[in-house]
């Protein structure tokens, strides 16, 4: 993972199951300021599919998504 | 490195194919094709009973309704004969409702659709290990149990009244039965409750933390009680390379493919052809689902949730590639007077009951985050809180099943069809099969574009609060 990405929010939803983490995650990414990054780490292979789709959609750059046994970390910049 | 020749390309493709996850237009065909393999099946052993082969043998159309209750007779079993006595038989009802070759099954598990439900989650098994994703994580928020255990309430009853699971309504809608419709509509309707019930209880989540800026943003934001990974466990330095735990699932996951064929192949040779015929095709369901990560309850929910309508989508191409895919079957069963049940595989009765268990079933999926399919590829995928739902789902609707044999229950929930099947068939409702296959299809497209335009509605909302 990079280490030169300034990671402004964390959001830990590792144990939550789909819808949840996505839930959490809109709800995140509405608070922050645009530019800001946030460091999302999942574990349900769902957000696989649903965060690069949400980033697309909103408009979030998707910086990096790195898969380790099942743990998935997102960067999203909003 | 990037490795070049045979090995190259044979990793490429494995990674490909097995590790990352699956467009979801893919993951739909292959889900169609074993629906329709599954029908195929259906089809040939019905004519194998009615040759004189193995009564028992009897495969049917993917679903999973019965499977339900012969699994939660075993549960049951295990907890002491908790519930009603349940009857598993094996038999064809005719058009004109004399049912024939008619058995008790001497196992349980030789009931076709319990055969489908173990090899879904075997399919979704081998996907997680083949793909490193398989891992026992055990949610510590009481929250995800509590949603869980509610959800299982709600769609055991569900699927007693609407008589199936969603995996059930994409047969019957390739079988054009109306039941299908008003399961649709019923789990539409029930998953747009279930997803402001969701989002309601979400707001009074993050008012009641503290995750307000501290100068930091929210970070670390982990005022959720973390989940527990109990295997297998990440190294904290990266450095010591993967866990064996995750290193040899590959090899756990094709050891596992060897050990199915080879106990298909027996079970053939002792009998049971169509059985495990089936039971590859229900694998291939789940394989293909856990691929593609796709998920009914995911499908109708989210379009009211976060403002998705892409998994509908692709639900909708699974429903329109299973009404052209059954076609053939069911015309050889209209014209071949032995396989005549062949053409009317998968339709029940329908009336208001499968409407209110639809409403019920889809808030309880909305809450439970998963479906019955869906549980069970992800149950294969270690998530221990999809267990506790699926558990619950299966003993409750296996306590219930028995009512919907009772004559009130036909009369009040499910009068239309009750007597003779075909008047809830479209080809005999419209008289004329081109007309039923164009309505079918008319009414997924419809629907898929109603989907569509609720997500841009939701997703407007969201962009702009």
């Amino acid at each position: 993972m990079g280490t030169d990405i300034k990671i402004d929010n964390e959001l830990d939803v590792k144990g939550f199951v789909c819808p949840r983490p996505m839930v959490m995650t809109m709800n995140i990414l509405k608070k922050m300021e645009s530019g800001q990054t946030l460091k999302l780490i999942a574990n349900d292979s769902s957000t696989k599919h649903s965060i690069p789709a949400l980033c697309e959609r909103a408009g979030y750059k998707l910086i990096e998504e790195t898969d380790e046994g099942g743990e998935v970390t997102f960067i999203i910049q909003k | 490195m990037e490795e070049f020749g045979i090995k190259g390309w044979l990793k490429s493709w494995y990674k490909q194919f097995f590790m990352q996850k699956w467009p979801l237009w893919r993951a739909a065909v292959y889900m169609a094709l074993s629906g329709i393999m599954a029908y195929g099946v259906a089809t040939w052993s019905l004519a194998r009973t009615v040759a004189g082969n193995n009564p028992y043998d009897q495969a049917k159309p993917l679903g999973t309704f019965l499977g339900l209750k012969e699994l939660g007779g075993i549960i049951n079993n295990w907890l002491g004969h908790i519930g009603l006595p349940h009857y598993p038989f094996a038999g064809y009802i005719w058009p004109d409702g004399t049912i024939n070759f008619f058995r008790q099954y001497p196992n349980p598990l030789l009931e076709p659709t319990a055969g489908t439900m173990l090899g879904i989650l075997f399919g979704g098994l081998v996907a997680a290990l083949l793909a490193k994703e398989f891992a026992l994580k055990v949610p510590l928020d009481k929250s995800e149990y509590l949603l869980a255990l509610s959800g299982g309430i709600l769609m055991g009853v569900g699927a007693v009244f609407m008589f199936g699971c969603p995996l059930v309504s994409t047969t019957n809608i390739g079988a054009m039965g109306i039941q299908a419709i008003e399961m649709v509509v019923g789990m539409t309707i029930g998953s747009f409750f279930g997803a402001k019930l969701i989002i309601w209880l979400e707001k009074r989540r993050l008012s009641a933390i503290a995750c307000k800026a501290d100068g930091a943003g929210y970070k670390p934001l982990m005022l959720f009680e973390k989940t527990k990974t109990i295997w297998p466990i990440l190294p904290e330095n990266a450095d010591g390379g993967e866990p064996w735990g995750i290193r040899y699932q590959p090899y756990l996951g094709c050891a596992l493919i060897l050990v199915m064929v080879f106990t298909l192949f027996r079970f053939s040779h002792i009998g049971y052809p169509a059985l495990a015929l089936s039971f590859a095709a229900a694998t291939l369901t789940g394989f293909a689902m856990q691929r593609g990560s796709m998920c009914f309850a995911y499908a109708y929910r989210e379009p009211f949730l976060s403002g998705f309508a892409d998994m509908f989508r692709a639900m909708a191409l699974l429903y329109i590639l299973l009404v052209l895919g059954f076609l053939p079957m069911k015309l050889l069963g209209s014209v071949n007077p032995d396989l005549a049940y062949a053409e009317i595989f998968a339709i029940s009765p329908a009336g208001i009951g499968v409407l209110l268990g639809a409403i019920l079933f889809g808030i309880g999926m909305a809450l439970n985050g998963a479906c019955v399919s869906d549980s069970l590829w992800r149950t294969a995928e270690g998530q221990v809180k999809i267990w506790v739902g699926l558990v619950t789902l299966i003993c409750v609707s296996s306590w219930l099943i028995p009512m919907r044999e009772a004559a009130w229950f036909k009369n009040i929930f499910a009068p239309y069809g009750s007597r003779n099947i075909r008047d809830v068939y479209l080809p005999q409702i419209f008289g004329s099969y081109p007309i039923s296959v164009a309505f079918t299809i008319g009414v997924i497209i419809f629907w898929a574009l109603m989907m569509t335009w609720f997500s841009g509605r939701t997703f407007k909302k969201y962009m702009e609060e």
